[in-house]
């Protein structure tokens, strides 16, 4: 018996006197009960996957972990939402400015032409992008303009000349090969400063802004542009590529018909609704390049 | 004379399907594992049915034992749970645990048996059943077993100074049972 380590609680006496008393024995059937029970368990084989079923389970959770982590590793940056970076949105001095973000995403096209930052892709919450590029797109309006970017030709961005010329702009951005990138054909705008085309691609236009949002949204944008006092010749140059096809003239028809009218009818548009007016200046110029454009002077 | 084999090596051997082994083992600790059941609950049909679950268990275990620890502290550990487990499905053990002396089991009980190892044995008896099962627990496991404190701290799941604490006042109430001549509740 190990008692020594009992110190002073060891009570010899107390010890004795259990001892003495304490006769009891196990019953013999538990005996032959327990021993049979024993020897039958002894007799029975082991399972024979015991000893590789543990490292079966371990392997193949490792394995499939693995797995999992490689396929979030490749598709992840298709999944994420581009954003633009601030850099590649703003816009240098002298330079055309964008005016209209009613969109829902934003595609960087991948140019190798455009700068390191524009192609940078963040992993940021579709909505997130949405708000940054919003505030980034009234810093870029809040840039002056000036008039001399009125010309197409000088720019050398020629899909700005194919809407001026009334042709399917969303045509022209598909073919610059980033159809991917612009899911439902709708561009909205690009700056010339931003994605310095080179003079032989007119297609590699560097921002695509694609437009899905509702018209609620669009219009509520339209309104927070008005309110910027340096808009009005942010529209007037070749850089801004727009679907027409969703926007409803203001003018009425008749007053459509003639270029002079029609432009005596923005500029009095322009009085009232300055966002307005730019737009009906976008199917204008769509109508008649090569008439003289409105002057939207407040 | 040959050493005895130890308690872990038996173990091992009938692992290995050495019956034998396992039956030496068993002759080793039964009659003590009985006492431990029977005083801790003093029902002799619970203790049957404990003891017999503790052995079975230490069977069907058989496999994955490995000798970390003695083997006297691993089958009481396992026996000491299987009390622990008895008590919280039946948490009215107590009130089965009344048993007269008398009516214990003992082979050595004759009407020649000594009128005064009756009465010190009632008298231990009774003072055993008034300890609080803690203090009932780290006595048999210090009596029956022969474990250390360190040992019976293991088993219980407690720390060395409570299991001293609970030991020396066991004995203590134990002893003074055994000077009173007559122990009445």
């Amino acid at each position: 018996m190990n008692h020594e380590d009992t110190g002073p609680i060891d009570d010899r006496d107390v010890s004795d006197a259990y001892r003495s008393l304490a006769t009891e024995r196990a019953p013999e059937h538990l005996d032959r009960t327990i021993l049979a029970e024993a020897e039958k368990a002894a007799r029975r084989p082991s399972s024979p996957m015991i000893p590789w079923r543990r490292p079966l389970a371990w392997a193949a959770t490792i394995a499939l972990s693995f797995a999992l982590v490689l396929e979030f590793t490749q598709t992840s940056p298709d999944l994420a939402p581009p954003v633009a970076s601030p850099e590649a949105l703003e816009a240098p001095a002298g330079t055309e400015s964008t005016t209209i973000f009613n969109d829902r995403e934003l595609s960087l096209e991948e140019d190798a032409d455009l700068p390191a930052a524009a192609r940078e892709r963040a992993p940021a919450e579709k909505s997130e992008a949405d708000k940054q590029l919003r505030r980034q797109a009234l810093e870029v309006l809040s840039a002056p303009a000036p008039a001399a970017a009125d010309s197409p030709a000088e720019d050398g961005v020629s899909i700005a000349s194919d809407v001026a010329n009334g042709q399917a702009l969303p045509e022209a951005v598909r073919q610059s090969g980033s159809q991917s990138l612009v899911p439902n054909g709708r561009v909205i705008a690009a700056d010339p400063s931003v994605a310095p085309a080179p003079e032989s691609s007119s297609a590699e236009a560097g921002i695509a802004i694609t437009n899905d949002v509702a018209e609620s949204e669009a219009q509520e944008e339209r309104s927070r542009q008005s309110s910027s006092p340096v808009v009005q010749d942010s529209l007037s140059g070749p850089d801004l590529y727009l679907d027409l096809d969703g926007i409803e003239p203001v003018c009425e028809a008749d007053v459509r018909k003639s270029a002079e009218t029609w432009r005596l009818c923005i500029e009095t548009l322009f009085e009232t609704d300055r966002t307005a007016a730019y737009t009906e200046r976008l199917l204008y110029r769509a109508a008649f390049p090569d008439e003289p454009m409105p002057t939207l002077q407040p | 004379m040959a050493t005895p084999v130890d308690d872990s090596a038996l173990m091992l051997r009938y692992q290995d399907g050495d019956t034998a082994a396992f039956e030496e083992l068993y002759r080793r600790h039964s009659d003590s594992l009985y006492r431990y059941f029977l005083r801790l609950g003093s029902d002799p049909a619970i203790a049957e049915d404990l003891y017999q679950e503790a052995w079975s268990k230490i069977i069907r275990a058989r496999e994955s034992y490995r000798p970390t620890a003695k083997f006297t502290t691993y089958l009481y550990r396992v026996a000491h749970n299987c009390f622990i487990d008895y008590v919280r499905r039946d948490k009215r053990h107590r009130n089965t645990t009344d048993i007269e002396p008398d009516e214990q089991p003992s082979p050595d009980r004759s009407p020649e048996a000594d009128t005064e190892t009756m009465l010190a044995r009632e008298r231990l008896e009774r003072a055993l059943e008034t300890l609080p099962d803690e203090q009932r627990d780290v006595f048999l496991l210090h009596e029956e077993a022969g474990l250390g404190l360190d040992d019976i701290a293991s088993v219980t799941g407690s720390n060395r100074e409570a299991t001293k604490s609970r030991l020396r006042y066991a004995v203590k109430k134990l002893r003074a049972a055994l000077n009173e001549p007559e122990v009445r509740q």
